[in-house]
């Protein structure tokens, strides 16, 4: 009875196979199984997404309105809903209509932004230091 | 002569009254007592502080949502549809370059001040008065920044439709 040589893999077909989990487990000799492999690989995307999600949320500031938390439903009916937001076409001639157009939608954003934001009088002494509790 | 010196003596008479008199008018603040309502009142401003970070996120928020959408959907397709249509928008570019340079500035500013907000809320102003209140002015210089910023935009999206204007007369 001859003795059959043993089956050697075939490199071209491992390097073949490196995008796939099969591939990656020849690879790097893991010695795990397929689907603990492919476990890591959607928790990892998962923390990738979910890092990228968080830097978007923490640079608009919205993080620390933390809009989802019940006690700020109230908060969320104050943000202002965008969706009514006039846009200006990019494409078009430049006419009597569109200089319309980009005054009424700049006079709509400046509405919603008032010019006495981030005044000084909620930090003022007389308002944020309350005198009574010394006064006879 | 008698009169000169008369005038002599009148005008520094004055000098010294009005100052005198400006400087008592004045009434400068007593710190000790400030310490001392701090101290005193603590829970109370801390209560204060924190509904004014709440409001100051909310208005930043919203501030910024507006400021994204004037660049969005009003400065860039303008000055898309001026140049497509041959119009000299060059300054009208740079205006909105500056927009949103200062809008970035914005953002940086208010994350400094949201930081020296949450500063003063970690120090316990019942026993540190004194510390609370170099804090207090820290933060207060920070929110004047950010008080300049939104002047500075208002007045940059002023200075865009008055171009706007020249630019299509």
């Amino acid at each position: 009875m001859d003795a059959k040589p043993p089956l050697e893999k075939d490199p071209t077909l491992i390097t073949n196979q490196i995008w796939s989990i099969d591939g990656l487990i020849d690879r790097f000799n893991l010695p795990f199984n397929r689907f603990f492999v492919f476990l890591s690989l959607a928790i990892l995307l998962a923390l990738v997404l979910g890092t990228v999600s968080l830097k978007v949320y923490d640079l608009s500031d919205a993080a620390s309105l933390d809009l989802s938390r019940p006690g700020y439903q109230k908060v969320q009916t104050e943000t202002n809903q965008s969706q009514d937001s006039p846009t200006i076409s990019p494409v078009g001639q430049i006419d009597d209509k569109f200089k319309s157009e980009v005054e009424s939608a700049a006079a709509y954003h400046r509405g919603l932004v008032g010019s006495n934001a981030f005044s000084d009088t909620p930090l003022l002494d007389e308002n944020l230091i309350d005198p009574q509790p010394l006064s006879p | 002569m008698t009169h000169r010196n008369f005038g002599l003596a009148l005008v520094l008479f004055l000098t010294i009254g009005l100052t005198t008199g400006g400087l008592v008018g004045a009434a400068p603040v007593d710190l000790a007592q400030t310490y001392q309502n701090i101290a005193i009142d603590c829970p109370g401003i801390k209560t204060r502080l924190k509904q004014v970070k709440v409001s100051d996120d909310l208005t930043r928020v919203n501030y910024g949502q507006v400021y994204e959408l004037i660049i969005k959907d009003l400065f860039i397709p303008a000055n898309t549809r001026l140049v497509a249509n041959r119009f000299d928008a060059g300054r009208l570019v740079n205006l909105t370059a500056n927009f949103e340079v200062r809008l970035n500035s914005f953002r940086a500013d208010y994350q400094k001040y949201k930081l020296a907000m949450n500063a003063i809320n970690d120090i316990d102003c019942r026993t540190k008065p004194e510390l609370f209140y170099d804090k207090l002015q820290e933060v207060r210089t920070s929110r004047q920044v950010l008080r300049d910023h939104v002047a500075e935009l208002d007045r940059q999206t002023t200075d865009y439709l008055t171009e706007f204007r020249l630019v299509t007369q």
